[in-house]
């Protein structure tokens, strides 16, 4: 009659081994005792709520040693105190590999996992937005007109709540000063859903809405109050300028509050209920029923938009209203995640590295631990002798980490054109702190766990033994050096082939061709601000006259003015009828319309492929019925005949009384113009380069871009340009001036930056698999250098005993080589999609790579290997 | 007094068994001595952690015996009470009469196996 097994088994683990003997015998007696009717319910009972007690115990007793984990972190810090070399190496290794995986994963923190700044529920909000066809999946650009917002608010049963933003920039005025500030127009309900009320003074009510340029009051954001009203605790009623016109203050919101992104001024909002159903301009957000699932919600709006298609087919044909929770709007091409994945690929390749470097150390310390051991040391104590060893050395990495990651956040949100969202400002806290602790304490197991590991198997004799003779025992200690080598190998193949492709990838978006020359240019953007210019032909007028001051300064060899600045943002997307089939709805071509003024053309130094640019004449009327095509859209709808004559129906510009929002006004064509690339590269969809140019005053947007052609250094001209422009009207604030080649750097940035980063991670990796691989190499020579000895003493050729080390770095790069291209497979899949014009399986940058790394850790081995074959056998022979 | 040398109620089991057993105090012995009187069934690794417990705060020693005199006898742990034991088991069963003649409780037999 013997015990359950399984049972026994567990409670000899958990079982101290002074006690053990004594617990199982004595059980195992009562069981075969016959005392129990049941006996085997009766052991596994015993075994049950023994385990607990025991467990709890053991764990006890190795928390509550005090004396001895002092006593081991004393003798831990002198131990490494004489290794100053490895314990710095090892330190400043862990506080880069820490310091960069913290700060990154603060960025990760802060866009997607604490929670949103807002009132409860807040994380369960949804932006809204429509598609159409002929704009490609992701054009999340598009927003929402206001009249289908409401048809919205009436309709939707899984939405509560439904509000609206417009986001856009005024001409602020206090006493005698004018600066360009970007508000919000809010509908009333928004800051009540967000369930943020202001700090002083009261939230809009539905009273207050009007339409922009018709509102009453204003409500200002905390740092504005700090920064222009001296924190005046009696601000409520008092006045400021928008745009010329003087508004009532309502109200001050709390610290921090800047949505929907940096705004400081919000106005309370509504629109014409009747038109502009095809101004899809507003960011709409909304609160969905509680229990309403996405695709719940989905089906709701597939409805309510399918009905909208019926009865406003002109402007609603075709739109899908998608449904996009607020933060992955927001958070949208701001993505950390590949960024943190390359980081923690580094991180890994420091702890292989670590481990190695440990391990190395350990072989030197075998004599060390077995004399402890033969002193009556127990296993555990000279495992926890090594864990506090490694802890010690992780704890200051992890102090450093912190501080890195503190440094380098501070620097990397500095040097960022385009900060992150207000509220997901990335910063060490005491979240942070903990989460480094914790990956301290992982990284500490990592490194030390194989070390500890090693120990434990040592039995005091061998190691005695091996510690006089350093060449034997050591085979499965060099077999795990070779895995913690070959792992970095891997890993630092992974992090060149995803440095080749994102470098590669950067260096297309900086040169690539927009269709014209940036470096002679300055840019900017003005908005014609005040009630005079509510008149389109007045706001044409001004445009024009801008345009014709700044061309008039010395320097400038041409000016022109157009909707958007090329290779930054595009027109509004608009659509166009075929003309082999005017009333076919199905085969109408959506297209990017933008203003350009008559010089826009001899601005950017292109000339046109057919026909002429407008003239000053079509420039200044609002009744002008001609259009310049580009190209692609000339091909697109007249293959292989030149449209210069011909008609192309376009949707109405410049919406007004009997010509609706959404209705075809037929224009003439009497230019072809090359293809220029208005979108940021990397953002074109199908329908970028088909643009259709109306003269200025046909579409006299308050928000122009003013592009110039210097013939000197462009940046010089900057402040000649903001004069000219208030020599004009004192209202007029010119902002955004960039020349054109540091805009497109600006533009970049992100994927210049993620370029450099992973370079950077890449080199890191590299030099650190390097040192393994010399080091393993030169550790392996000195290991065997009697056998080296009586191999050349026997009549060996240097060369063979080289080729015997160059025989076991291969093997050692080789298998690290497969796997880290096996990694670098799929790393590459994933990237694909965020490279521009650049193929993830592109030949060069793998070839690149290959020979890199290849070259790289041949020179590594190659010193130590070399340096084999000149051993002196005579010497070696005698040293031992 | 500080409040770490009050014992719990276990512990005053297993010291009060350990105090009776004498010679024969080693665990399993101890176990049948609490099952015994308290009618309820006890884990032997319930009383080896409680008697590690009371080793470290100094209540209890432990010795190994000479072999049981029976072929394949084993040498077993056996356990005394050291003298701050005795002070320490005195003190917490002294307050518990206290404490009881207060609230005028007499001790029932109760049932033992």
């Amino acid at each position: 009659m013997t015990p359950p097994r399984l049972a026994r088994w567990l409670l000899a683990v958990a079982t101290p081994p002074a006690d053990r003997a004594d617990i199982l015998a004595d059980l195992d007696a009562e069981y075969a005792s016959g005392v129990h009717d049941d006996v085997r319910r009766w052991y596994w009972r015993q075994v049950r709520h023994s385990v607990g007690p025991l467990l709890a115990r053991r764990v006890n007793r190795a928390m509550t040693a005090p004396r001895s984990v002092r006593l081991d972190a004393v003798s831990a810090y002198r131990s490494l105190r004489h290794a100053p070399g490895f314990a710095l190496s090892v330190i400043s290794m862990l506080a880069l590999g820490i310091g960069a995986f913290l700060a990154v994963f603060a960025t990760v923190d802060a866009l997607l996992l604490r929670p949103l700044p807002f009132g409860p529920g807040s994380d369960r909000l949804i932006t809204l937005h429509t598609l159409h066809p002929t704009a490609a999946p992701d054009w999340d650009d598009v927003g929402m007109s206001f009249p289908d917002m409401l048809d919205l608010r009436r309709s939707a049963s899984t939405l509560t709540q439904i509000e609206a933003v417009a986001q856009r920039d005024v001409s602020f005025g206090l006493d005698n000063t004018v600066e360009r500030l970007a508000v919000a127009s809010v509908t009333p309900g928004l800051f009540d859903m967000l369930s943020v009320r202001p700090a002083l003074g009261r939230s809009f009510t539905d009273a207050d809405a009007a339409l922009p340029g018709f509102e009453a009051g204003l409500i200002i954001s905390s740092a504005l109050w700090h920064s222009r009203f001296g924190s005046d605790t009696a601000i409520v009623g008092k006045t400021a300028r928008i745009n010329g016109r003087t508004l009532t203050i309502l109200g001050v919101m709390p610290e921090g509050f800047s949505f929907p992104n940096g705004q400081q001024v919000w106005l309370p909002f509504r629109a014409d209920e009747t038109g502009g159903r095809a101004n899809r301009g507003l960011l709409v957000v909304a609160k969905p029923r509680p229990a309403a699932t996405t695709s719940v919600m989905r089906a709701d709006l597939e409805r309510v938009s399918a009905e909208l298609a019926q009865r406003y087919p002109q402007t609603n044909r075709d739109w899908r209203t998608e449904v996009v929770p607020m933060r992955q709007f927001f958070v949208a091409r701001r993505d950390p995640m590949p960024t943190l994945v390359g980081v923690s690929l580094v991180l890994f390749v420091i702890c292989a590295n670590v481990a190695g470097l440990i391990v190395a150390r350990g072989v030197s310390r075998q004599r060390e631990l077995a004399v402890r051991a033969s002193l009556g040391a127990s296993r555990t104590a000279l495992i926890r002798l090594m864990v506090i060893e490694t802890s010690v050395l992780a704890t200051a990495g992890g102090l450093g980490g912190v501080l890195m990651a503190a440094v380098g956040l501070r620097a990397l949100i500095r040097w960022s054109p385009e900060p992150p969202p207000y509220w997901a400002v990335p910063q060490i806290d005491l979240r942070l702190a903990l989460f480094a602790f914790a990956l301290t304490s992982l990284v500490a197991l990592i490194v030390g766990v194989v070390p500890a590991w090693r120990v434990s198997r040592l039995s005091s004799k061998t190691a005695l033994t091996a510690g006089v003779r350093a060449d034997t025992g050591s085979r499965s200690q060099r077999r795990l050096q070779q895995w913690l080598v070959s792992s970095q190998v891997a890993f630092s193949a992974v992090l060149l082939v995803g440095a080749g492709l994102t470098t590669q990838s950067a260096a297309a978006l900086l040169s690539a061709d927009g269709g014209f020359d940036p470096a002679p240019l300055l840019s900017a953007r003005f908005y014609v601000a005040g009630d005079r210019y509510d008149d389109p032909s007045a706001r044409g007028a001004a445009i024009n006259t801008v345009v014709a001051r700044v061309a008039a300064l010395p320097g400038v060899i041409a000016a022109g003015a157009t909707g958007a600045i090329p290779t930054d943002d595009g027109g509004a997307t608009s659509r166009v009828q075929h003309p082999a089939a005017p009333g076919d709805a199905s085969r109408e071509v959506g297209v990017q319309l933008t203003p350009a003024s008559p010089t826009l053309w001899r601005t950017l130094n292109v000339s046109l492929r057919d026909g002429r640019a407008f003239t000053a004449a079509e420039a200044s009327s609002v009744e002008s019925d001609v259009v310049i095509v580009s190209a692609r859209l000339a091909e697109r709808l007249w293959p292989g005949r030149s449209p210069v004559g011909l008609t192309l129906n376009v949707t109405e510009p410049q919406p007004r009384a009997g010509h609706p929002s959404g209705s075809f006004a037929a224009m003439r064509v009497v230019g072809v113009a090359p293809d220029l690339v208005y979108e940021e590269f990397g953002e074109e969809t199908a329908q970028s380069q088909l643009m259709v140019y109306v003269p200025t005053a046909r579409a006299p947007w308050r928000t122009h871009a003013l592009l110039l052609r210097t013939s000197g250094d462009p940046a010089a001209l900057a402040d000649a340009v903001r004069v000219a422009a208030r020599e004009v009207d004192p209202d007029f604030a010119v902002f955004d001036m960039m020349t054109m080649t540091s805009r497109r750097g600006f533009n970049h940035w992100g994927e210049r930056f993620m370029g450099q980063t992973a370079s950077t991670f890449a080199a890191i990796a590299l030099v650190l698999a390097c040192v393994g691989i010399y080091s393993i190499t030169t550790y392996t020579v000195a290991q065997r250098r009697r056998e080296i000895g009586v191999r050349l003493a026997l009549g060996a050729q240097p060369s063979q005993v080289t080729q015997v080390f160059w025989r076991m770095a291969g093997r050692v790069v080789i298998a690290g080589a497969v796997v880290g291209v096996g990694l670098a497979v799929l790393v590459a899949r994933v990237l694909q999609q965020r490279l521009f014009r650049t193929s993830a399986w592109d030949p060069t940058t793998w070839l690149i790579d290959a020979a890199l790394l290849a070259s790289a850790v041949a020179v590594a081995a190659y010193v130590p290997a070399r340096r084999a074959s000149r051993v002196d056998p005579v010497a070696s022979l005698r040293s031992e | 007094m500080p409040k770490g040398d009050f014992l719990g109620e276990f512990e005053i089991y297993v010291l009060l068994a350990v105090k009776r057993l004498r010679d024969d105090a080693y665990g399993v012995g101890i176990r049948h001595a609490i099952e015994d009187r308290t009618g309820r069934e006890t884990a032997i690794g319930a009383v080896y952690a409680t008697l590690d417990r009371l080793h470290e705060k100094g209540l209890v020693r432990s010795e190994i015996s000479d072999p049981q005199p029976i072929p394949g006898g084993r040498a077993r742990k056996c356990f005394r009470l050291t003298p701050a034991g005795e002070r320490s088991l005195g003190h917490s069963t002294t307050m518990l009469a206290r404490m009881m003649e207060d609230a005028a409780i007499v001790p029932s037999r109760g049932k033992a196996r």
